[in-house]
């Protein structure tokens, strides 16, 4: 049978063309429906063909939309390019150069749970924007964003006539559903998101102005607002609610939601409302749900082997000649539990910018021996890590003697000195890396050299010099007893799976053989990550490590290494004292002893700092907070090892080199991936 | 009959029973729940959660009752509303997220099955036939180090070859290019392409069992007076081999129907793991690390359905084809 001849394929006598369904249905049929639309289209080429019909790589023709786009507005399915954009829309500047449509981003992710990776690449569209180098923020969903003299007021502007997905305008009525019915609502939100409390720990006020004018205010001055609305989550909690979508989901507005629920399967209308729209780790895997980014869901993670996410062709930004962003296509994550093998797939070109899952020490040689033969580049990030490797004593442990050591400055200094960074650095970080501490690291405006070089040289003299000068008395085996009788037999946690977990057991086995000369015998306990987590929410543990977070970047926001506070339920070496500043007392009866002189100290310092509206002033408070935690020494840093790296494809362009790399920032997105585009040349 | 199979459906009620029971504790024996683990993935996002959250949540999973009215009321549900309840991780009923890879599983499972047989049944009555050869020599070599090597060090080692000499990496079920395409004939042999690699991975070690336990059968029947009677007879020795020992040695295919399935979908955990499969094992390792219980134990109570009606199944098929074998009680 030939393939050439339409009058002998079956294949042959379907429609050639095919209407692409109504945008009014719901994109879970559209899902349905288009494949059988694409069988459909593809009669041209008949079953017998070899040859692909989906869309894959780039070089689009440029013009004022991406050509998938300017077909449906042909077909009548979608108004025209002019409509879809806002009065002013926002002209993102290309890092390199204007860029052509079309194309599919491939990275990967694990599965489900790896959640963090999407929300990387894909969901940075907040009220305010970090600049790349993230040192100012500009304008983004927000036109206008003021405050008052003291920082207790804020007049926000939507940018007016940006759309929905789904076409459908956003506006105040948006935010005003966000607001009370997500973010204050008990049964959705627990607790009030900290960006939304004021000085009181009590949430500020909403004004609803107009269509696109709000105002909002807290009970006292809050200048770091404005830094609030510009990170990830914090930043959308005001504009992540699409409002004509959710409100059938929300008791509130459908009595029948807890019914309908119950009936597909859920608990109840919460667990509804917060598979379908509210879990900000998951939520835009909704491809139902309406939203403001630059792709939206096509294929969610859970559906099969792969998550595929298409441009949204409402999306708010142009490039310098107007045309709309984003310029790539699609992005597509195939699904590949084992890293292994998606490191397998990384050095044979598959990807075209990953940086996450293997993107450390151990994989970086094979990846760039890989370079030419992949087709893409190792990138290097600029780590925002103090040390690789921090470690925290546990000064909240629950039995009073045991504390006590660890409380013990001295104790710790000796510690430090007894650790050879530089054999970890030779046998372990490849010899790329150096000694540091938990400080904030040369890039920061914070560095201060002596704090992140303190106690570092080796020096086992010093170190039992020390100890036997505090009271610690070696018995016969060498190993040394406190004066209240502690003897010195330690457990560390080590989190196993983390990126760097299996570097941490190899160094903390190394740790332990150099301690061990300084008379304490430490024990390694390596432990999945969840276990480790339920140790330490549970306080149970002596000793952890973990990254040290807050070395650039975000020093301000991740202080859990120079204070009893922070993120993450607060710092590992006094979990206790920053529960009693970060909950506000609220669980003070578990508290063995109230925190130190100096914990309190900065937990006041960091009140003011809060409330500081100039931002020098703001700074030299910090500086005051800085200089107790160099003074108390509260965690030992190891080593600080090249930064992670990052995959670039060669036909990947506009991603412009090295950037941060940190939680916070949330690398790549302030990139702007939106102007990212694929081309051959 | 009738008789029988009613006893029988009894005594699955009470296997399963007990399996649920001892798969619930099981996944709920390591320390915390979902919400630790959804605690922990927030931490490192640089999101913490305070312990109010942490305590709202689990009484919005359900997690803050005792064990045994956790239980009751995931069995309850199975039993009175055939509702698996929720995966916590995927925000989904737990049937729509096994549905949608309940296909993919199963097609890998049964071809795999059947790529099984037709490997091991030539080999084994090749090696049981022609004993001491070099032919079987090798095939037995062959065969221990398929049942010697793990699976997942067989994709590692087919992945390392793959991209070494081909450039590609075999992992999922389509390339990039394909999985967006209709079906055509470039589609099916791009599919085929990928499908052979889990197949032999997962199916090597039930050849190399399966080659051994033909072998050995077929060599004890031929052994028999019966046969050696038959020869004398002058039966032909293909037509002997057929009609008499052969038959016998057939009954290891049918008795190990029942356990050669889920012994298939455990292989696919690790396999399905490394090799990107969208299939149910990766998604169990999953639910088992994240302490997504009723994903974990609704995978595991339909692997353990399978089991038992398959084993059901492969003693009545088993009565069928050997006379010698009584179901039920012997008077």
């Amino acid at each position: 049978m030939s393939t050439h001849n339409p009058q002998s394929s079956l294949f042959e006598k379907r429609p050639r063309s095919v209407r692409w369904p109504d945008p009014s249905l719901s994109r879970r049929s559209l899902v349905v429906s288009g494949a059988t639309a694409l069988t459909a289209s593809a009669a041209g080429c008949g079953f017998f063909s070899t040859e692909s019909d989906a869309d894959g790589g780039g070089g689009g023709d440029k013009g004022p939309e991406a050509p998938m786009l300017a077909e449906r507005v042909e077909a009548g399915d979608l108004p025209p390019v002019e409509e879809r954009l806002p009065k002013e829309p926002v002209v993102i500047k290309a890092t390199d150069s204007i860029g052509v449509y079309g194309g599919t981003w491939n990275t990967a992710i694990t599965g489900a749970s790896d959640g963090p990776w999407l929300w990387r690449t894909l969901a940075y569209e907040p009220l305010l924007k970090r600049s790349r180098d993230w040192q100012t923020a500009e304008l983004n969903l927000a036109s206008a964003f003021e405050s008052n003299a003291d920082a207790s007021e804020f007049t926000i502007t939507l940018r007016e006539g940006v759309k929905w997905s789904d076409g459908e305008p956003f506006t105040t009525a948006d935010v005003e559903f966000a607001y009370n019915d997500v973010n204050l609502n008990a049964e959705l939100t627990q607790g009030i998101p900290p960006e939304l409390a004021g000085p009181d720990g009590q949430p500020g006020e909403l004004e609803i102005v107009d269509d696109y004018t709000f105002i909002y205010r807290f009970s006292g001055p809050k200048p770091l607002f404005e830094e609030d609305m510009s990170r990830g989550t914090s930043g959308q909690r005001f504009t992540f609610y699409p409002r004509h979508y959710l409100e059938q989901f929300h008791i509130d507005y459908n009595e029948a939601a807890e019914d309908e629920a119950i009936a597909e399967g859920y608990d109840g209308w919460v667990s509804r409302f917060t598979a379908l729209g509210n879990l900000w780790n998951f939520m835009w895997e909704n491809p139902d749900l309406p939203t403001l980014l630059a792709w939206v869901c096509k294929q969610p993670v859970s559906d099969a082997g792969e998550a595929v996410f298409e441009r949204n062709p409402y999306y708010y930004k142009v490039d310098e000649e107007g045309s709309q962003l984003p310029y790539i296509d699609e992005v597509r994550y195939a699904i590949v539990g084992d890293v292994e093998t998606m490191f397998a797939h990384a050095i044979n070109g598959d990807y075209d910018f990953h940086s996450r899952h293997f993107n450390d020490n151990a994989h970086r040689a094979d990846a760039v021996d890989n370079e030419a033969a992949g087709g893409y580049t190792v990138v290097d990030l600029e780590s925002t890590y103090s040390s690789d490797m921090n470690i925290a004593f546990n000064m909240n442990h629950e039995d009073a003697a045991v504390r006590e050591v660890f409380q013990d400055k001295q104790f710790r200094i000796a510690m430090s000195h007894a650790i050879n960074r530089q054999e970890l650095i030779d046998v372990l970080w490849n010899r790329v890396g150096e000694p540091a501490q938990a400080a904030p690291m040369p890039d920061s405006r914070f560095y201060d050299e002596e704090f992140a070089t303190q106690y570092t040289e080796f020096d086992l003299d010093t170190a039992n010099q020390l100890l036997d000068d505090a009271g610690y008395t070696a018995g016969s085996d060498g190993i040394r007893t406190a004066a209240n009788g502690t003897r010195l037999e330690f457990t560390v946690l080590v989190a196993d799976d983390a990126l760097l977990g299996s570097t941490w057991v190899n160094a903390m086995d190394m740790i332990k053989d150099m301690w061990a000369e300084a008379g304490l015998e430490l024990h390694v306990n390596s432990q999945p990550r969840e276990n480790w987590q339920s140790a330490l929410d549970e306080n149970d543990f002596q000793i952890v490590v973990w990254t040290g977070d807050g070395g650039s970047i975000d020093e301000t926001i991740a202080t859990q290494w120079y204070m009893a506070g922070g993120q993450a339920g607060g710092a590992m070496f006094a979990r206790q004292w920053s529960a009693h500043y970060i909950q506000r007392g609220a669980q003070d009866e578990e508290m063995h002893e109230p925190p130190s002189e100096p914990i309190a100290q900065q937990h006041d310092l960091y009140d003011q700092f809060l409330a500081e509206p100039d931002p020098d002033a703001r700074d030299e408070i910090f500086r005051q907070i800085l200089g107790i935690a160099k003074e108390e020494f509260y965690a030992i840093g190891t080593v600080r090892g090249p930064a992670p790296w990052a995959i670039v494809s060669d036909q990947l362009h506009n991603v412009g080199g090295s950037m941060p790399e940190n939680p916070t920032y949330g690398t790549p997105c302030p990139a702007k991936p939106e102007q990212w585009y694929i081309s051959e040349e | 009959m009738l008789k029988y199979l009613g006893r029988r459906a009894i005594y699955i009620a009470a296997t399963l029973l007990a399996i649920s029971l001892v798969v619930f504790v099981i996944i709920n024996l390591p320390p915390g729940d979902y919400v630790t683990a959804l605690r922990a993935r927030y931490a490192v996002q640089g999101q913490g959660l305070t312990d109010a959250d942490v305590e709202a949540l689990r009484v919005r999973y359900g997690l803050d009752g005792n064990l045994l009215q956790q239980y009751w009321n995931w069995l309850t549900q199975i039993v009175l509303h055939g509702d698996l309840g929720m995966s916590f991780e995927h925000q989904k009923p737990v049937s729509e997220v096994i549905g949608a890879r309940l296909g993919a599983t199963l097609g890998i499972s049964i071809g795999t099955l059947l790529v099984t047989w037709a490997l091991a049944f030539p080999i084994g009555v090749y090696s049981a036939v022609k004993q001491h050869s070099i032919g079987d020599y090798t095939v037995t070599t062959i065969g221990f180090l398929g049942l010697a090597t793990p699976n997942f060090l067989i994709a590692l080692i087919f992945i390392y070859f793959s991209v070494t000499w081909f450039g590609s990496v075999p992992s999922g079920l389509c390339s990039p290019e394909w999985c967006d395409a209709s079906w055509n004939l470039g589609k099916l042999l791009d599919l085929i392409g990928h499908l052979w690699i889990p197949m032999i991975v997962i199916g090597t070690a039930g050849v190399a069992g399966l080659v051994r336990v033909i072998r050995n059968n077929l060599l004890d029947e031929l052994q028999r007076p019966y046969v050696t009677a038959a020869r004398a007879r002058g039966v032909p020795e293909g037509r002997l081999l057929r009609r008499y020992p052969l038959r016998v040695a057939l009954n290891p295919f049918v008795s190990t129907i029942g356990w050669i399935l889920p012994l298939l979908l455990v292989g696919d955990i690790v396999v399905g793991q490394i090799l990107g499969l969208p299939t149910l094992g990766p998604i169990m390792l999953g639910a088992l690390k994240a302490q997504d219980m009723y994903l974990a134990g609704s995978i595991i109570m339909v692997l353990s359905v399978v089991t038992v009606i398959g084993t059901l199944i492969s003693d009545l098929l088993l009565g069928w084809l050997d006379p010698r074998i009584r179901l039920g009680h012997q008077r």
